[in-house]
């Protein structure tokens, strides 16, 4: 019954809709120019221009700069800005119109990647899952750091060259570490025919 | 043995068998479209007109197809799998029973070379010219072909990339209306 009704009323809806829209077509969106602005109302929707409109050096500036964040889709890895493909000159256009009508650089981004996903993005965006793009590196140099002190045990300085202070007796061996060697010698000899021996 | 060693192998690899598992068998290039299971970005396009060298005097929009299922298929008369499909699509279209209206989106050509195909390979159902390649970029468009099915309530049901076959385009075209 509320399924029904919420049908007949979807329904009656969209048939106003069209109505409205045969009669006021063929471009409803028309800009000075005539028809062709229109075409913009496909990629903006309903969204409303957060900023001021930009015309001359600073819109050709600012559509570079954004242009450079796009990525072009049918690329290798390069943004609109340094393609010379069809698909990029068109994209590079709307950018520059939507920048041109004050629609701010956050806007523009969000109006491609509502066609094309994230992946629109030639630097994408550092919150949850590819936070591990920006903490990864740092974590497997921490863990990279972390094997390298475990391999390399903490030698006593003074003992790295072990097997010639064995040889040369105490001549090598650092005096602050002098008086331990004595008393480890002590113990080893007290110790020796019981502990150690056998 | 080593624990320490064991377990960080042991978790080193299970990661990889994971990422193995769930990506082998993608296409690494594809990324999936955000426009699925939304409504289909709006469209006033233009109908190629039919005298060489006149203004196009018909106009299509999506807002006045909302009530019908459409097949919307960007194409261009220099891509190779386009033709391939044409006939696929311009046989689909003459069955006209369930009411779905297919349309074609010329994309990156002439007026002529599209008027020039059609003649010779029969037109089947009206194209529609995307100048400045909007419309292509509101849905997203990585190449062409690229066949969209929006629903009667003008919500995107699935999108298609290469040339459709029969039977891949019969499926696709009963989940816009319904199994048959």
């Amino acid at each position: 019954m509320k399924r029904s009704a919420l049908v007949f009323a979807t329904t009656l809806i969209y048939s106003t809709i069209s109505l409205a829209d045969t009669l006021v077509a063929p471009c409803p969106n028309a800009g000075p120019e005539g028809c062709p602005k229109g075409e913009l109302q496909t990629l903006v929707a309903d969204e409303k221009p957060n900023g001021p409109p930009l015309s001359g050096d600073a819109l050709e500036q600012r559509t570079q700069t954004v242009a450079a964040d796009i990525r072009c889709p049918v690329c290798q890895g390069s943004s609109i800005a340094d393609s010379p493909s069809e698909m990029a000159r068109n994209m590079k256009s709307s950018v520059r119109d939507l920048l041109a009508l004050g629609y701010d650089d956050q806007q523009v981004m969000r109006i491609f990647e509502r066609a094309y996903g994230e992946f629109i993005r030639l630097e994408p965006v550092a919150d949850g899952f590819n936070l591990v793009v920006w903490i990864g590196p740092i974590v497997l140099l921490l863990l990279g750091l972390f094997v390298v002190w475990r391999v390399v045990r903490p030698v006593p300085a003074g003992a790295t060259n072990a097997p010639a202070t064995a040889e040369t007796g105490a001549d090598a061996i650092d005096p602050e570490l002098q008086k331990y060697l004595e008393q480890a010698r002590a113990l080893a000899r007290h110790d020796g025919p019981t502990g150690g021996g056998n | 043995m080593n624990k320490p060693i064991l377990f960080g192998g042991l978790a080193v690899t299970a990661a990889l068998v994971v990422l193995f598992a769930t990506s082998f068998g993608k296409d690494p290039h594809k990324v999936d479209s955000p426009l699925i299971g939304k409504v289909a970005p709006s469209f006033d396009l233009p109908v190629l007109p039919e005298v060489p060298g006149t203004p196009s005097t018909q106009r299509v929009s999506l807002a006045s197809l909302k009530g019908k299922p459409v097949i919307l298929n960007f194409w261009s008369t220099w891509c190779r799998p386009c033709v391939a499909e044409h006939g696929v699509l311009r046989e689909a279209a003459r069955y006209t029973g369930d009411g779905v209206q297919f349309y074609g989106v010329a994309y990156e050509d002439t007026d002529e070379r599209i008027r020039d195909f059609l003649k010779r390979s029969g037109q089947g159902y009206p194209t529609l010219i995307d100048e400045g390649g909007r419309t292509a970029i509101a849905y997203g468009l990585y190449g062409v072909p690229e066949t969209f099915f929006i629903d009667a309530q003008g919500v995107i049901v699935d999108k298609f990339e290469g040339p459709l076959d029969p039977m891949t385009l019969a499926g696709l075209r009963s989940r816009l209306v319904g199994p048959r």
